[in-house]
Parts: structure tokens; C-alpha cells; sequence
């Protein structure tokens, strides 16, 4: 079975994000690969092992995705293939176009990936990919069993219930985090990783020219950056709780104008 | 001059975080309330690191370990300075390099079990009467037609509970002193071996410091490590790597933990209507503490190098433990005074980071040896302490 991952570098969010000028500032900060992307590793690495077949990661980006993709070839992955770009703004219709190109004359059976970047948290190249290449899509499955190299079984939790669906491939497949336990990349698997091949590509090696890029070739933009204001300190009732109720309530209503 | 880390440092770092933080952080808290490892869960992360590669990484491949360089190795065990003794006791072994010079029959027999996790051991040199001054002990061996008999007392042995086997110092040559000592592998087991009483300590909670009683203990020849008479030597060579990894390059990372949450409590603690860290006297000691722990870790890394490089690192190896221990004990105390009340109180970590801090002076030479050997060094005209290196 060959799987291709198409994952995404964000900034670490268990870091302070500083915002300077409407724009995340980049100075300092770490980045890692997007959670739900790492979650479709594990789950592709799963399938492989179970079927056989390669696990192919692909990122977009400038050079430091490079980390992004060895890490993940450090987990286990195959092969990596880099689209070298310094992406200025690409929003994910942008992405989804440049991923279609990539995928042109490729061999796969699956495109398994995060369902939504941790840092936009959009949440539609997956979507748009599919359409592109006109491949059948399932969003956020939690579960897959009946594992074949021509179909599967998908689960998806719902609010009221699991929705379980059978997929022919191929096809695109996004993962909600809670489909398994990303392994760590193991000393061998890191001593391995510098070994494995990683095909870097430029936007140009794709046929792709200026106004397919970037802000050209993206449908939205990004105006500015805004950090959350911090939350105010609460307030603090301490005492037996038939007076602290009470006084909590009062305050709720006096103060928060909360109808009671 | 490059200081930056290469993918597979990053890399190395990032697996080792990862792990301490999912597997042995949680653990933290229990072994703290009830002083003790539960054996099950010994195991398990010791299974674990064990899948990953991270276990005995300081032992060479052709040992069965992991065979990172000096370097490598002091990166994880920065990292390995987050969490607490005993976890990373066992999830990560201890095997001490002086087993490397073994025999191939001790290597087999002693040092490959170690590194697969089957045995663990501690290093039994001090006694009552024979700590910094590690030429005074009393433990005695005398040579039989079959062997050794051993008779003496160890006391404050880490791990000592723990383990199955212990390398210890005994006098072979006493008209000899410091060239009469020598070192052997005596098995837990062995009759005449008694394990005395767990010493209670001000931290490290859940590693055991025992007394060690050997009456009358007979041990073959081939329990004799290393030389006859070159066990002090052996010791203090085999030592200054392990000191290197255990104390200062954990010393740093104890210190980024300690730091990290000093940031977090004053960046969120209000009092006069602003946070902490809008106060200067604050900010002082948080820019301190940043710049203490750069520049120690600075000297340590590049203490590891210089290893890896072949050179003669004893000395530097001292400086690097005076800086980083001191420095360790310093941030932990502004830690607790950042933190005020709830820096004393249990229910926040720092009150256990520093009791545990507070050995780091202390265990494997005190700041004051080091200084000793930092200074006789100087006498002697090793200005590379202090100049720049033109000539290495």
C-alpha cells in the first residue's frame, strides 16, 4: 500500500506566540510538525506495517520544513519529497493546488492527513485536494479496520453516534487526533533518517509560475494577526460555601448582570 | 566556531523531552508522596525507553549501547535533569563507564546484563571515614590462594537497594595507601553481603542511600577489576565523564525546569495590580538565573567536546561541575523566593526542586575539591583554564 502524507510545519503552541505588527512573529519560535499531521503518520506507518508498502511525507515550505519531514522519516516514514518555497501567503486553496501537482504521475493508494493544521485551523486542503485530483474523500475518522489495498473501513464520531463507511481507494483521508498515539522517533529511527531520500522540488519543477503562487495563486489573505487579550484575574470566595454561594451569585447578578 | 544543534541533536532532544514528559513526569508526584518506584512501573518505562533506544546510551555499540559521543549524550542528560533521580535511574540505566574495562569474562558476565536492563549496579567507594578523601577507606581485601576475602563497611551507596551488584574500592596494599586500593565487582548475592538501612536524605525521594556490610566476604579472582593497586586511579579516570552527565549537564536542565516555571508563576501572579514580572527586582533575578544557565551550559557543552576530542577534560570537567551546581543552587533559591509561599509549599514542585538541588555541591566532589583541583591546575600552568585556546 502507498500512502502519501502530506503534512504541515507549524509554530510550537505550547510556546508564548508574539504577534508584532499583525503578524506571528517567527524569531525564536520552534516549530514541529502539525499534531493531527503527525497522528496521520502513525496511522500510515500502521497501515504499512500491517500491508506492506511506503509511506511517502510531503511538505511545503521554506528549508526549515526539511526538520519537519527528517523528523518524520525518523518516526518511521519512507521517503520525503520537499516542495522548497518560501511561501509568503498562501492560504489553502494555494496549498491544495501545489499538493494536486505534486501528486501528478505519482503512484498511491492513499492520501491520509491531519484534518486541519494546528496553526489556521482551517481545516480544507484535504477537501480541495480531493476535489482537484476527484478522489473520494472521509474527514476526521477516528478508527480504521478492514484494512485492503483497494478499500477500507472508516469510523467518524459524530455528537450522537459513530458513523462507520466503507471507502474505495484511492482516496483522501483526513485524521482526528484521536485515531492513535503518535510513536517517537526512536535513536535508530533518527540515526536512519539522514539516509532515507527526500526529492526537494521548486514551485517551477512543478510547472507552476507566479500567479499560480502565493497571494496570486490563493482565493483569501490573511489581513492581520490578532493575540487574545489576557484574561482578567478572577475573584476569589473563600469560606464555607452556604456563605461563599451566595456572595458568588450576587456578584454574578450585580456586577455580570446575569438574569437569575 | 558552529553552535548549532544538527537535525538528529534536535531530534535526540525532542525524543528525550517527549518521553520524559509523557512517560515520567506523571510518575513524579507518587514517587515523591510515597518515596518509592512501584516496581511494575519500573519496568514498564524501563521496556519502553528500552524500544527507543535510550537506554545505556553512554555504552558503546560494541557493548550492546546506544554509542552516542560525549556530546550527543550530554544533550539527553540535560534533558534527563528535568525530571527525578530515581526515573531516570531506570528508565534510562546507569551503567558507569569504569565497567568498560573489564575483562571480556566480566564484560559478559557483569556489563552486558546492565546494559540490557537485566542488572542494575552502584559504585560503593565512600565510607564514614572516607569521603572527599577517597584514599582513607578502611574496607580491606586480603589476597587467599583462591582469591579475595573482603571485610569493611560502605555507607550513603546510591541505588543501593536496587541493585544486584556493586564496584567497590578496598584497601589490597596498605603500606601502599592511595596505590594499595583496588576495585572489585562483588554480586549482591555473595555471602557475607549485607545490605544495611536506607539513610534519609533531604531529597532525591525514591532512590535509596544505603549502608553496605562485607564480613568475611569471599570473592575469585576474577572479581578484581582493573589492577591490582590501580583501583583509586581507575576510579577517578572512569568517573569525570559520568560526572559530566549526572551532575553538571543535569544540574542545566534542573535549572531551565526551575526557570521555566519561575517565568510561568511571575508572568501570571498579580499582586499591586500587575504581574510579577513587571517588577524590577523580579526581573533581575529572572535575567540572572537566564544568563547563569546560558553560561553554564556553554561550559559544559563545551566540556563534552573537548572529550570528544581527545583532550585531558579533568579539570575542566571540575569547573564545569563548581559552575553548573552552584549556579543550579541559585536559580532554585530564586526560584522559591519568586514563588514565595507557594515556593515552600508541597503543593507546587519547586519546594522538591530545591531539596534536590541542594547535593548537587556536594556528591561527586564537593565545590570545594573541584576548586582544589581547578587551582593546583593552575600552579601547575594549565592556562588553557582561563586563556584562549590558540594551540589546541
Amino acid at each position: 500500500m502507498e500512502i502519501i502524507v502530506p503534512i504541515r510545519q507549524v509554530p510550537d503552541v505550547a510556546l508564548n506566540i508574539r504577534v508584532n505588527e499583525g503578524k506571528v512573529v517567527e524569531d525564536g519560535v520552534s516549530f514541529v510538525i502539525s499534531s493531527w499531521d503527525e497522528t496521520a503518520i502513525e496511522g500510515a506507518l500502521q497501515m504499512t506495517e500491517e500491508l506492506g508498502g511506503e509511506v511517502t511525507l510531503l511538505g511545503i515550505g521554506p528549508e526549515r520544513v526539511s526538520e519537519a519531514l527528517r523528523k518524520g522519516l525518523a518516526m518511521g516514514a519512507h521517503k520525503a519529497i520537499h516542495v522548497l518555497y518560501e511561501e509568503g501567503q498562501t492560504d489553502s486553496f494555494g496549498y491544495a493546488k501545489i499538493m494536486a501537482k505534486v501528486m501528478e504521475g505519482r503512484n498511491y493508494d492513499l492520501i491520509l492527513t491531519g484534518k486541519q493544521a494546528q496553526d489556521t485551523d482551517a481545516g480544507l486542503t484535504a477537501s480541495m485536494l480531493a476535489e482537484f485530483l476527484d478522489l473520494p474523500q472521509v474527514t476526521n475518522i477516528i478508527r480504521f479496520s478492514d484494512l485492503a489495498v483497494d478499500g477500507m473501513t472508516l469510523y467518524r464520531k459524530g455528537d450522537h453516534g459513530t458513523e462507520v463507511i466503507g471507502i474505495k481507494l484511492p482516496a483522501v483521508v483526513t485524521v482526528n487526533d484521536s485515531l492513535n498515539e503518535p510513536r517517537l522517533a526512536s535513536m535508530r529511527g533518527i540515526m536512519m533518517a539522514k539516509k532515507k531520500p527526500m526529492e526537494t522540488l521548486s514551485p517551477s519543477d512543478l510547472g507552476m509560475g507566479a500567479e499560480e503562487l502565493g497571494l496570486q495563486g490563493s482565493m483569501t489573505e490573511v489581513l492581520k494577526f490578532e493575540k487574545p487579550e489576557s484574561r482578567k484575574e478572577g475573584e476569589r470566595f473563600e469560606g464555607d460555601e452556604t456563605e461563599t454561594v451566595p456572595m458568588a451569585i450576587q456578584k454574578l447578578v450585580s456586577e455580570a448582570k446575569l438574569a437569575v | 566556531m558552529d553552535f548549532s544543534l544538527s537535525h538528529e541533536q534536535k531530534m535526540l532532544v525532542e525524543t528525550v523531552q517527549q518521553f520524559i514528559s509523557k512517560e515520567l513526569e506523571p510518575l513524579e508526584e507518587e514517587v515523591e508522596r510515597s518515596g518509592m518506584l512501584d516496581p511494575d512501573l519500573a519496568e514498564e518505562i524501563k521496556n519502553k525507553s528500552l524500544e527507543l533506544g535510550l537506554f545505556a546510551m553512554n555504552v558503546p555499540e560494541t557493548f550492546g549501547g546506544t554509542g552516542l559521543n560525549t556530546l550527543d549524550w550530554i544533550l539527553a542528560e540535560e534533558q534527563f535533569g528535568h525530571t527525578t533521580d530515581i526515573l531516570v535511574r531506570r528508565a534510562f540505566g546507569n551503567v558507569y563507564d569504569i565497567l568498560f574495562q573489564g575483562t571480556p569474562e566480566q564484560i559478559e558476565r557483569w556489563l552486558l546484563p546492565s546494559v540490557r536492563g537485566e542488572r542494575v549496579f552502584s559504585v560503593a567507594f565512600t565510607e564514614p571515614e572516607a569521603g572527599s578523601d577517597a584514599a582513607a577507606i578502611r574496607t580491606l581485601a586480603r589476597k587467599k590462594s583462591n582469591g579475595w576475602q573482603i571485610n569493611g563497611k560502605k555507607h550513603f551507596i546510591s541505588d543501593g537497594a536496587f541493585s544486584d551488584f556493586f564496584v567497590i574500592t578496598a584497601v589490597t596494599d596498605p603500606e601502599k595507601k592511595h596505590r594499595g586500593i583496588s576495585t572489585f565487582i562483588i554480586d549482591k548475592n555473595s555471602p557475607g553481603v549485607t545490605v544495611g538501612r536506607d539513610q534519609p536524605m533531604m531529597g532525591l525521594r525514591g532512590t535509596s542511600h544505603v549502608e553496605l556490610f562485607f564480613d568475611d566476604v569471599q570473592v575469585g579472582p576474577e572479581h578484581l577489576l582493573g589492577e591490582e593497586g590501580r583501583g583509586l586511579k581507575l576510579a577517578l579516570e572512569t568517573l569525570g565523564r559520568i560526572r559530566l552527565a549526572q551532575v553538571c549537564a543535569r544540574a542545566v536542565g534542573k535549572a531551565t525546569r526551575v526557570q521555566k516555571l519561575s517565568i510561568d508563576y511571575a508572568s501570571q501572579r498579580s499582586q499591586f495590580n500587575q504581574t510579577l514580572d513587571q517588577f524590577q527586582l523580579i526581573q533581575q533575578m529572572l535575567a540572572d538565573s537566564a544568563m547563569e544557565i546560558n553560561a553554564a551550559r556553554l561550559t559544559v557543552l563545551q566540556t563534552a567536546w573537548e572529550a570528544d576530542q581527545g583532550q585531558d577534560v579533568k579539570a575542566r570537567i571540575s569547573m564545569a561541575k563548581v559552575q553548573a551546581s552552584e549556579m543550579l543552587g541559585r536559580v532554585v533559591d530564586r526560584g522559591v523566593q519568586i514563588l514565595g509561599g507557594l515556593g515552600y509549599c508541597k503543593d507546587l514542585p519547586m519546594e522538591r526542586y530545591y531539596r534536590d538541588s541542594r547535593i548537587y555541591r556536594i556528591y561527586d566532589g564537593t565545590s570545594e575539591i573541584h576548586r582544589t583541583v581547578i587551582a593546583k591546575n593552575l600552579s601547575g600552568g594549565n592556562s588553557s583554564l582561563y586563556q584562549i585556546p590558540l594551540n589546541s
